[in-house]
């Protein structure tokens, strides 16, 4: 292990040196770690192993959410590897992408080009995942989508569709399972606040339709821009609109900024977050401020698969790596549904592949409420089923499991 | 009008960040003429190794900040001798030394990001526990540690600049080099203490605002843009009015999100910028730099 992490420390130098470089010629830098024992030429895959690509932001303000799914990616693929359940040797190839639409695209074509791939694991943010499929897809190659949750990414009419399937539950369905608390509550003002991202924009459309659906009405809404230095302005908004709840639907540090405004100016008022809470850099920059505080996830403690996963990433990564590990289970669970089809196909890509995942179930999935399970249908390229999602909620500054037997369902 | 206050009360500590960045260009602008774009870094760099002295290896306050100084000069020193003086022994062109700075500031980046992690970590404040509350306003004591701060550093700068010989000669060596050089000054010398002096005070920046918004290796750029526009709107010329200029950013930047719109705060602020630039160089010429 020491090894791997010198390997990688070594060749995220040079990607330094290299993006340093690239920054200045104007062009998308990639700085590409790869798993030991990869083919020095990185050309052909042999007969023996097979290559699959991960693009996401590995390093960057989003790489709380990139490199939690790059260890999961990891870790599937060493217990994969180990166990001898394939005939083949799965290799990992990450690029980095920075959570930056325009690099996420040139890493897809590098993908294509030089790497070899037979499928490309989409990364946690929605943007960069909507510029690359295109370029994946386009060139015949199976993506799977393990964390970001457009609802737009799996869209039957997009010319990528037959090749492009999500693993992770989308904003609608988020949104969905979430609404029960506000439904429950009777509040008399619900507003909602959410970063001009992709993730936090579609998120507050899902909000908006789902809470119409459902005859609630939001009646106030603030953005911010990701990263953002300060919140008053978004909170005082909130507060002087007489909202009596609020929907955070932001990043974690700046949900976490919104969280210690909230505090700082001693306004008593209810909040439920959206699933980026599950960031580690939330529990570390809210403090005490982020206790209380409700937000879906997939890690049913309850559920033996879940317990023997947190175990294992917490041995190889350490307990702060991914607290949470909604964003690691998921990454997890990706790599073994691709695996299935891989089996499935013969380890033949493209539309064979493709036809091999829409049968693909798997029922002992890490994430997801015990019950539940991830499974592709044909015409159906969302794989959670009903009753996936779990809530947590922060308890003394750690992440907590607050309901496992709540219903939720597919949109 | 509570809500105006308290707008007012984030925006003037805000400000103040935005007028210490203003501070570190300025100081080494006025030694050099060159503008240093990896300001925003050295601030991060502030808030990183705040977060590792005191959250990771648990120093405390005190040893803290002490350990934070020694890094700014360990980083002064580096700036200094490992980029500008062999640059300027090589007559290199003052756009190559900006294009370095840049350079500089990605390395930094990079760094922080190989050696201590790439997201975004809380930092205890200095004086934990409930905010102030004056009237209807709050004040988390932070906020206001940043402002106190930021104007005794401003303060001290202006002294030196103005009442020390060391500060009017480093003054002189801005206006003329070799004339300074001529007259007995150590212009070297003098142009050492002036990078020690914008690279304190820019990390001493970043350890003030990491209680606030966490410290990560990206924080900088949003930072420093605003502090350049601060830096520009003074004049490029003094150290109080890029300090005004700065709070002033902070002021409309929170007044202008809660008024006007939320979402189009980011563009304000670069707005701000684009106006200073396209209004501001000719006032610069005309003032020369002076303290």
């Amino acid at each position: 292990m020491n090894n791997t992490r010198m390997l990688r420390r070594t060749m995220a130098v040079g990607a330094v040196a290299l993006m340093a470089g690239a920054a200045f010629a104007g062009c998308a830098p990639a700085s590409s770690n790869t798993s030991p024992g990869a083919p020095a030429d990185g050309g052909e895959g042999s007969s023996e192993t097979i290559r699959i690509g991960y693009i996401g932001p590995l390093t960057g303000g989003s790489a709380s959410l990139g490199v939690p799914a790059q260890h999961g990616f990891e870790l599937a693929v060493e217990h994969i590897n180990a166990s001898g359940a394939l005939d083949r040797e799965i290799e990992l190839i990450s690029v980095d992408d920075e959570a930056d639409p325009t690099k996420s695209a040139a890493a897809a074509q590098r993908m294509i080009d030089e790497e070899n791939v037979i499928a490309v694991l989409g990364g946690p943010n929605s943007g960069p995942v909507l510029a690359n499929n295109p370029v994946i897809t386009g060139a015949g190659i199976v993506q799977l989508i393990t964390i970001a949750q457009a609802d737009g990414l799996i869209d039957p009419a997009s010319p990528g569709y037959d090749l492009t399937f999500q693993v992770t539950e989308n904003n609608t369905y988020n949104v969905g399972a979430t609404i029960q608390f506000f439904l429950e509550a009777d509040y008399s003002t619900i507003c909602a606040v959410a970063d001009t991202t992709e993730y936090g924009q579609s998120g507050l459309t899902a909000i908006q339709t789902v809470f119409a659906e459902n005859g609630l009405e939001v009646s106030a809404t603030a953005s911010h821009e990701v990263n953002a230095t300060d919140l008053t302005p978004q909170v005082l908004t909130l507060r002087d609109a007489g909202c009596d709840s609020i929907y955070l639907y932001s990043y974690g540090q700046d949900a976490a900024v919104f969280m210690k405004t909230v505090n700082q100016i001693g306004w008593d008022v209810d909040v439920i977050g959206g699933r980026a809470l599950n960031q580690a850099a939330f529990l570390s920059i809210a403090g005490e401020a982020g206790d209380g505080l409700i937000f879906p996830s997939v890690i049913d403690l309850d559920k033996p698969e879940a317990q023997e996963f947190i175990e294992a990433y917490n041995a190889e990564y350490g307990e702060d790596d991914d607290p949470a590990h909604t964003f690691s289970a998921l990454a997890y669970d990706s790599i073994f549904l691709l695996a299935a089809a891989l089996d499935a196909s013969g380890y033949e890509g493209g539309q064979a592949l493709a036809d091999a995942l829409s049968e693909t179930t798997l029922d002992n999935a890490v994430a997801g409420r015990s019950g539940s399970s991830l499974s592709f249908t044909e015409g159906d390229h969302r794989a959670p089923s009903d009753n996936f999602q779990t809530f947590w909620t922060i308890e003394n500054g750690q992440f907590a499991m607050y309901r496992n037997d709540l219903p939720s369902k597919r949109p | 009008m509570s809500t105006f206050l308290q707008l007012a009360v984030s925006g003037v500590a805000l400000g103040s960040i935005y007028g210490l960045i203003a501070l570190g260009f300025l100081v080494i602008y006025h030694a050099t003429g060159l503008v240093n774009f990896a300001q925003g870094q050295l601030l991060m760099v502030g808030a990183m190794a705040t977060y590792l002295l005191l959250m990771q290896v648990g120093l405390g306050y005190p040893l803290t900040i002490a350990g934070v100084i020694v890094v700014a000069l360990l980083l002064a020193l580096l700036f200094r001798y490992g980029l500008h003086r062999p640059m300027v022994s090589r007559g290199a062109p003052t756009t190559n030394m900006v294009v370095a700075t840049i350079a500089f500031g990605l390395v930094l980046t990079a760094a922080a990001e190989l050696f201590i992690g790439n997201t975004k970590y809380g930092v205890d404040p200095v004086f934990p526990g409930a905010p102030l509350v004056v009237g209807s306003v709050s004040i988390q004591t932070q906020s206001l540690l940043i402002v106190v701060v930021a104007w005794a550093l401003v303060g001290a700068i202006w002294f030196f600049f103005t009442k020390t010989l060391t500060g009017v000669s480093l003054r002189a060596v801005g206006l003329n080099r070799t004339a300074a050089a001529v007259s007995g000054v150590r212009v070297s010398r003098l142009i050492t203490i002036a990078f020690v002096i914008s690279v304190t005070v820019t990390v001493i920046g970043g350890m003030l605002v990491a209680p606030l918004i966490g410290a990560g290796p990206e924080m900088g750029l949003a930072i420093a843009v605003k502090g350049f526009a601060a830096a520009v709107i003074g004049g490029m010329s003094s150290v109080y009015r890029g300090m005004v200029a700065g709070v002033a950013i902070g002021l409309i930047e929170m007044l202008s999100s809660y008024y006007i719109s939320s979402a189009y705060a980011p563009v304000i602020a670069y707005a701000i910028l684009f106006l200073a630039l396209v209004l501001m160089p000719a006032r610069v010429r005309q003032s020369g730099a002076h303290a």
